[in-house]
């Protein structure tokens, strides 16, 4: 069943339709071949009757020869004859008759069945010579007559029933029955007419005769009745038309008299006449039944023959419209079956541009109608589809991907938790980079957080998250809170340990009154507060070098050099010292490091160099600690490496130093300009510094009416002894303020310095206090106190000559040492300055009001003239 | 003792037939009878042991006759005699209580065959 299914539609209607068309065609061809053989059968019927009348008509001649010989021999050859002779040759032309219609072509064709009967019968026919020959000699009796006859229309009536008794048609075949059972009766009739003819001419009748008689008549009776009740109104019709009338009546009479057997006063030729005439009647009825029966077979021939062709062309036509029919609709329905397959193939393939076009009104056609809204409406949700896809796509592209990008490349880290804490599985690239992890997504943030803040911080942050996702709670508020907005985390990676700072910020993400999420960002601050932090460092370290910078511009270079040149050897020996000196007492050393760098900070503070004052009171402090408490040598490493911070300064400030005098050598000619006003301005300084130091106001006046420049190296040198000049007179020269209001003198002292131009080449620097002047007794008396001369050579000595006493390497006139008196180099330093430039000069002084020193130094007019101009202009 | 026979056709040629074949056979002839009517009088009359009945009388049909006589309660045995093509007469005639047929035209032993048959 379930492959009758499975068939396609195609086979399905070859299925159904096959076997109908060839049920048809059998059918049909039963039809066919039965009108065929309906027509066949009428033909040979007809053609067999037309032979069985032959027969018949020999039958019916040799009845009369029978009883005719039959009489002839009863009436021992005196009667009948002339008849006798007449009838043989008329049975002759009978037979030749049948002869002629048995060798027609069409007749052996049917016939050919019963050939051995109609041999038989032919034989039969041959034997009559014989008979008659006997019969002509008399060697035979009646009753053997009879029964050759008999014997002989037995076989051809036989015959004739074979031959038609063979047709289908079953009134055809009544009426050929009847024909026979008449036929039957025709020849009991004419052997009746023989016996009653032998019986009448031998006027007796034996009871065997008789019996045969009746039994005859009987028999003839018999036949006819059954002839009359199956044969056909026409039939009947002819029987009782011509069985009728005299002489049938007199063979009645005439029978019953021979019946009756008591008289036989009959001419024996009446009775042959009278049944002669009865059996040409009955000879009559048969070829009436005859005449109609070949009539009909002859019409029956022709209807079958119509009734075939017409079959045969209807069935042509009908047949060619119902193929013709079948064929459009079944390769229309087909076409359409096809055309929707395809469709549907293409569809399933995905092709839905096209409409199937089925023009049809049928189911198939209201199916493809269907199709197409269907497939209409599956496009509009294609486009609509795809459209959405579109936007999804864009939204992706746009959003999504550019989202993505972000969280990727963004330096924060950025995710969402939610309100169970746990971390969004989306969170930015820069998360892992903060926190060095990978497991971040779904994490609680309390328990990711845990190792890398105290725990304090972790406390805070709990609450802090619960007051998040509180929607009471504003947000502004909440956040000030936040325990994480800057804060420092400890993560280990590969084993090291580092440290960050992050700022951890939460924003509140708003569902539909409810926060849903909350939004992390994690920024790494590290850097920046590293940078701050380097930032300050450097601040300060700039503030420092500014400071150099500043307090080497504001100091003469020279002092500056001198002093840094000190320092560092004075430093120096405090190594050297620390590392020979190791047994020695540690009080000892600490005290003797004290006052070196006591009197390293008081020569910074005379040269006004504060930075590098600052740096020695600072040692100063962490000594004065030390003192305190008992000194061991690990107390030392602190100090000496302040020294060591304090060596780097002065290297600094060497290498500042060169800077600067690159800036100078870069300009030498301006720099004279610049080097004279720093001259001055540095003058000044040190006279305001040390006036200030001692407390004796003092003020500083420089005159340099001629714009006179010094050259570079005059300057340097004229610094140093201008210094030193100034230094000895607020020392030692000018008065306390007491002592000078005393001497009715200003109080407040004051030091001149005057540039003259006195003649050619010659440059005059003209120095002046108002002091007390040189005292000569103490100049002495210091003298021999530093060993520079005896007792003696001090009372012999003029005051001249102890004035230059000064001058002698050794004196020095502080006893003290500090900051502002230098290292006892004094005026023996001047003294070898000048004549390092090659100057001369003249010293003056009145006891109590002034000292007065002048230097001549050799000078280009020109050149400082020049040079002042080129200064002017740049 | 012999069985008395009763023959009814319409044609004297097969009584005699009939009549001088069963005699030869050693039956009695109870009578002769040409149409029904005087058929149905004889029989009831003679009450015959068989009745050789023809199918074909002038006034009335075989199986009527037989029919009457069965009504009025005889028991005879009855052979109808019927010509070709009768069938449906035959088959009435054995509803009826006919003990067999013969079909005319017959031979006086196939005759006395039948009879003989019907009494065995």
């Amino acid at each position: 069943m379930k492959i009758l299914y499975d068939l396609p539609i195609r086979i399905k209607f070859a299925v159904v339709l096959i076997p109908l068309i060839v049920i048809i065609i059998c059918f049909d061809y039963l039809q066919i071949r039965h009108n065929y053989l309906d027509y066949n059968d009428s033909e040979r019927l007809n053609i067999t009757l037309k032979l069985g009348v032959e027969i018949n008509q020999a039958v019916h001649e040799l009845q009369k020869e029978r009883s005719i010989a039959i009489g002839y021999t009863s009436s021992e050859g005196i009667k009948f004859l002339e008849e006798l002779k007449k009838q043989r040759s008329i049975s002759d032309a009978a037979l030749n008759k049948f002869y002629t219609e048995l060798g027609k072509p069409e007749t052996s064709e049917v016939t050919i069945r019963h050939n051995d009967e109609l041999k038989l019968l032919q034989s039969k026919f041959e034997s009559l010579k014989g008979i008659r020959g006997k019969i002509d000699k008399r060697s035979l009796q009646s009753s053997q007559i009879l029964n050759y006859y008999s014997e002989i229309n037995n076989i051809a009536l036989n015959t004739v029933d074979l031959l038609i008794n063979e047709t289908r048609d079953k009134e055809i075949a009544q009426q050929v029955h009847a024909l026979i059972y008449f036929l039957k009766a025709k020849e009991e009739a004419s052997i009746e007419r023989a016996i009653g003819t032998q019986a009448l001419s031998s006027k007796e009748m034996n009871d065997e005769l008789y019996s045969a008689f009746t039994s005859l008549v009987a028999k003839e009776q018999s036949y006819i009745d059954a002839f009359l009740v199956i044969a056909d109104a026409e039939s009947q019709g002819s029987y009782s038309r011509e069985i009728s009338g005299h002489d049938v009546e007199e063979v009645d009479r005439l029978r019953n008299i021979i019946h009756l057997r008591t008289t036989f006063d009959v001419e024996p030729s009446y009775w042959y006449d009278m049944t002669t005439s009865k059996i040409n009647s009955l000879k009559k009825v048969e070829d009436q039944i005859s005449e109609r029966l070949l009539s009909r077979t002859v019409d029956l021939s022709s209807s079958a023959f119509r009734k075939f062709w017409s079959f045969v062309i209807v069935d042509i036509v009908i047949g060619a419209m119902a193929m013709w029919l079948m064929s459009i609709i079944v390769s229309n329905l087909l076409a359409n079956v096809k055309t929707l397959e395809k469709f549907t193939l293409r569809i399933s393939q995905g092709d839905w541009s096209s409409k199937v076009s089925i023009p049809t009104k049928d189911e198939i056609g209201q199916y493809a109608k269907t199709f197409n809204v269907m497939v209409d409406e599956i496009n509009a949700s294609h486009d609509i589809l795809r459209k959405e896809r579109d936007k999804a796509k864009f939204l992706y592209h746009n959003i999504y991907r550019v989202s993505m990008l972000v969280f990727k490349n963004i330096h924060q880290g950025i995710f969402l938790l939610d309100r169970n804490f746990k971390m969004s599985k989306l969170y930015s690239k820069a998360m892992e980079k903060i926190f060095g992890v990978n497991k971040i997504a779904g994490e609680n943030f309390s328990n990711f957080m845990r190792p890398l803040i105290i725990p304090r911080d972790l406390e805070a942050l709990e609450m802090f998250m619960r007051h998040l996702f509180n929607e009471d709670m504003d947000e502004d508020v909440v956040n000030q809170l936040n325990p994480i907005e800057q804060v420092k985390i400890f993560n280990e990676i590969n084993g090291v340990v580092t440290t960050k700072y992050i700022r951890v910020n939460f924003t509140r993400i708003w569902g539909k009154n409810r926060i849903v999420n909350v939004m992390v960002t994690v920024s790494d601050e590290t850097e920046s507060v590293l940078l701050q932090k380097h930032l300050e460092e450097a601040e300060k370290q700039k503030k420092q070098e500014t400071e150099q910078v500043l307090s080497i511009l504001k100091i003469d270079p020279s002092v500056i050099r001198g002093f840094l040149y000190n320092s560092k050897k004075t430093l120096k020996s405090i190594s050297e010292r620390y590392e020979s000196d190791k047994e020695s007492d540690l009080k000892m050393l600490l005290d003797f490091t004290f006052q070196t760098i006591h009197s390293l900070k008081a020569n910074a503070v005379v040269i006004g160099l504060e930075i590098m004052s600052e740096k020695f009171h600072s040692i100063e402090e962490t000594i004065e600690k030390l003192k305190a408490k008992e000194v061991t040598g690990k107390d030392f490493l602190t100090v000496l490496y302040e020294i060591d911070d304090a060596d780097k300064m002065i290297d600094d400030m060497n290498s500042m130093l060169r800077k600067v005098a690159d800036v100078y050598r870069k300009y030498p000619s301006g720099g004279s300009v610049a080097s004279n006003i720093m001259l001055v301005d540095s003058l000044e300084r040190s006279v305001k510094v040390l006036s200030d130091k001692m407390d004796k106001p003092v003020d500083f006046f420089f005159k340099n009416e001629e714009n006179l420049v010094l050259s570079g190296e005059q300057v340097e040198q004229c610094k140093d002894i201008m210094l030193q000049l100034i230094r000895n007179s607020i020392k030692h020269g000018i008065e306390d303020r007491e002592v000078r209001l005393k001497q009715g003198k200003l109080l407040r002292g004051n030091i001149n310095v005057e540039l003259e131009h006195p003649k050619k080449n010659t440059l005059q620097i003209v120095y002046k206090d108002d002091g007390k002047g040189l005292d000569v007794s103490e100049i002495k008396d210091k003298a021999v106190k530093k060993g520079l001369i005896t007792d003696y050579e001090a009372k012999k000595m003029t005051d001249k000559k102890a004035v230059n006493l000064i001058f002698e390497n050794g004196f020095s006139t502080s006893d003290k040492v500090d900051e502002h008196a230098g290292r006892g180099q004094g005026m023996s330093l001047v003294k070898s300055l000048i004549e390092e430039l090659k100057a001369k000069f003249k010293m003056d002084y009145e006891a109590g009001k002034y000292f007065k020193l002048v230097i001549s130094l050799p000078f280009k007019d020109d050149a400082g003239k020049i040079e002042e101009n080129e200064a002017i202009d740049s | 003792m012999s069985k008395k026979v009763l023959i009814v056709d319409d044609s004297i040629y097969m009584r005699s037939l009939v009549r001088s074949a069963l005699e030869e056979a050693g039956y009695e002839i109870a009578g002769e009878a040409k149409d029904g009517e005087s058929a149905i009088d004889l029989a009831m009359e003679t009450q015959p042991d068989l009745i050789t009945l023809d199918n074909i009388l002038p006034d009335m049909m075989g199986f009527e006759v037989l029919k009457v006589l069965r009504d009025e309660g005889l028991e005879s045995k009855v052979i109808m005699i019927s010509a070709v093509g009768q069938q449906t007469v035959i088959n009435k005639g054995k509803e009826l209580g006919a003990s067999d047929y013969i079909v005319k035209p017959f031979t006086s032993e196939s005759l006395v065959e039948v009879v003989n048959k019907v009494f065995a």
